[in-house]
């Protein structure tokens, strides 16, 4: 019966209910959005790439060559010469490892070239392997496989022709339209950017660079696709390539080596480790939004609580009926208590509710922009405490309206005084 | 709960608003006999409203005692007082007796659920309103968007739902036009003598004395006390 009437009585206030309702909505949005990002983030960033031990790069920064390496964001500002990789990728205690070619695109989706070790040796999430959901890896030079994204959203199956933009601006100007690809095979589903990426052999991709020369197609020197496959495909150079050790007791000598390489200016990083600093960059930066997330729903709800410490003057009259007719003094408490609850748990519902339509329309822009692969459910047992606890504050905070409810009707009588 | 002889049996009863100033209302004794309809008036600010709230348990007196049909609204604790209102006094104001969101129905319903009479029904509920002078349909209306007339007749169905035996009205016509007003009177009064339930009825207006069984000065009521005293 309290409910039934308190919800009457906050449907008769609807303009004020449901701005309040809307402003806790902001502040549920936020809180339960920034951490559900902040888990999944974690969540995403650290199985992006497991069981590699080392991945090398031109020297930059390491949180740089991760980036660009791993989860294709930014572009490395040099390329390491193919003695180098072979130098050190036949060192005895190298198991396997994976070179990596960057710099071209299909419609917007980065063009790895690699060899076939990637997809025998790349590792994500718990060591799981890549495997392949339709067709087989490519064999010869004009043969591309598509991560499932990929072949996802653009609707392709193995078989298709495909052409190569340099560059990896969506809309590549200069095109390598003159050598198509053939689609031999599509991925698996990883969650990781290995989705979101085309994978050809690197002699693909110096195939389709031998009339160019830093960026620009030379013109007058067009080679075809056949004439080109007569040229000596062995890449120059590579953007980076990932190590794997026979036994990680090697792994700080080996590093130690690359780091002090004397023919070029080389870096190898743990991706792990570099995963954690990154973390712990973002990590800092996300404990702010929390707290200020935090800081706006307790705003939300000292506002739900002078809405309804506002609207006690107008509703003495309400009051006074309800204690002609018998209501206790505690009833109005509840009276106030429920109305602060209903509202809450509207605005939650509100909150929660945008917050999955936001990330269900925010997925393939977070996940093709950044790398970052966000589930649509932001519930887990956490939240449900979170949730639990933003009840408990409105109950709280409710408690000044509610004891002034009490109070009044208590220590006036049966008239309201004008 | 018939064993009581008188409806009203107030002793000794002080009441102030605030503790250290003198009290507005003193009455050493007033006694009703049940089934009688008493007019009181007095003048503005001199406690009218506030005898009615100690009679119906709203609020207590320093001291003194105040029995309504036979209980001791002083001896029992607070929610038995709520209780003991819900059920056995229909209380009516001046005017917005009622939420005036809820519809005409729910706002009567209201008072059942206080007064815990289960067996109440919509269509009893129905009965009452049509004896009173409305036509059911009204029932669904929003109690805001009566005319004062009938949101005052509809506050006399709820005083009237859960069959009390003691009823007490606040200035109940005062925002009636004379017309209204003579058929709320009827209609209360005629109701009221159906199960011969106690009227205390509140009001400055001297022309409705003559509906009554005794006019009453609340100033009579508390010099008699002091001379008694
Ligand atoms: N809630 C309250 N708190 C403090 N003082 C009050 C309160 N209600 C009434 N009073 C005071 O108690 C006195 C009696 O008021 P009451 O309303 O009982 O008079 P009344 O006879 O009903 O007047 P009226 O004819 O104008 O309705 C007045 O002096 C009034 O100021
Ligand atoms: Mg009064």
């Amino acid at each position: 019966m309290m409910l039934k009437l308190a919800i009457a009585s906050l449907w008769n206030r609807k303009l004020t209910v449901t701005l309040t309702v809307l402003s806790i909505a902001v502040g549920v949005f936020l809180l339960l959005g920034v951490e559900h990002i902040r888990s999944e983030a974690k969540n995403s960033f650290s199985k992006t790439v497991s069981g590699v031990d080392l991945i090398v790069g031109a020297r930059t920064g390491p949180l740089n060559l991760l980036l660009y390496s791993v989860f294709h964001i930014g572009n490395a500002s040099n390329n390491i010469s193919w003695q180098s990789y072979r130098e050190f990728s036949q060192k005895p205690e190298v198991a396997w490892s994976i070179p990596i070619s960057l710099g071209d695109s299909h419609k917007g989706y980065r063009v790895v070239g690699t060899s076939r070790d990637f997809f025998e040796h790349f590792h994500y999430g718990q060591k799981q392997n890549l495997a392949f959901k339709s067709g087989r890896a490519f064999d010869s030079v004009y043969e591309a496989v598509l991560g499932a994204q990929v072949a996802k959203t653009l609707d392709y199956q193995p078989g298709q022709s495909i052409t190569l933009a340099h560059g990896i601006a969506k809309v590549g100007f200069s095109k390598h339209d003159d050598k198509p690809f053939i689609v031999t095979g599509i991925l698996a589903p990883t969650g990781t950017p290995v989705d979101q990426a085309v994978y050809v052999s690197l002699a693909g991709i110096e195939a389709i660079h031998i009339n160019w020369q830093g960026g620009v197609h030379i013109p007058g020197r067009s080679i075809g696709a056949e004439d080109a496959l007569k040229h000596d495909l062995t890449p120059k150079s590579i953007t980076a390539f990932m190590v794997g050790l026979n036994s990680k007791i090697s792994l700080f000598s080996l590093q130690r080596e690359i780091n002090n390489y004397r023919d070029e200016a080389l870096v190898g990083i743990m991706p792990g480790i570099t995963l954690m600093e990154l973390w712990q960059m973002i990590g800092a930066l996300e404990n702010i939004l929390q707290l200020i997330s935090i800081l706006v729903l307790f705003a939300t709800l000292m506002g739900l609580s002078t809405m309804l410490l506002a609207s006690m003057k107008e509703r003495e009259r309400e009051m006074a009926v309800l204690r002609a007719i018998g209501a206790h003094a505690g009833s109005l408490f509840f009276l106030i208590e429920i109305e602060a609850l209903v509202v809450t748990v509207t605005g939650i519902l509100v909150g929660s509710t945008a917050l999955c339509i936001a990330l269900l329309t925010a997925r393939t822009e977070l996940s093709e922009q950044y790398g970052l692969f966000i589930g649509i459910n932001p519930f887990t047992p956490l939240t449900f405490q979170y949730l639990l606890g933003i009840l408990a504050v409105s109950f709280i905070l409710a408690l000044l309206p509610s004891i002034s409810a009490y109070r009044n009707s208590l220590g006036s009588g049966l008239v309201v005084r004008t | 709960m018939t064993d009581f002889d008188y409806a009203l049996d107030l002793q000794n009863v002080s009441f102030s608003w605030h503790k250290r100033q003198a009290p507005v209302l003193q009455i050493a004794e007033w006694r009703v006999e049940p089934g009688r309809r008493i007019f009181l008036h007095g003048a503005s600010g001199s406690g009218k409203s506030t005898l009615l709230s100690l009679i119906s348990g709203i609020l207590v007196p320093a001291s003194g005692q105040i029995k309504v049909l036979g209980t001791d609204l002083t001896k029992i604790g607070g929610m038995a007082r709520d209780l003991f209102r819900a059920r056995h006094i229909g209380v009516i104001f001046q005017q917005f007796n009622l939420l005036p969101y809820l519809s005409v129905e729910a706002n009567i319903n209201l008072a059942v659920k206080f007064g815990k009479r289960h067996g109440t029904n919509h269509n009893d509920i129905g009965v009452l309103t049509q004896r009173l002078g409305l036509d059911r349909s009204i029932l669904t209306h929003k109690a805001g968007q009566l005319s004062v007339g009938q949101q005052q007749r509809v506050a006399v169905a709820r005083a009237l739902i859960n069959h009390p035996e003691l009823i007490i009205a606040d200035e109940p016509t005062s925002s009636l036009d004379s017309d209204t007003r003579d058929e709320f009177m009827r209609v209360l009064l005629e109701s009221a003598a159906l199960n011969r339930t106690t009227v205390i009825f509140v009001s400055h207006d001297k022309s409705l004395g003559h509906y009554f069984d005794q006019e009453i000065s609340l100033h009579d009521l508390m010099q008699a006390g002091e001379s008694k005293a």
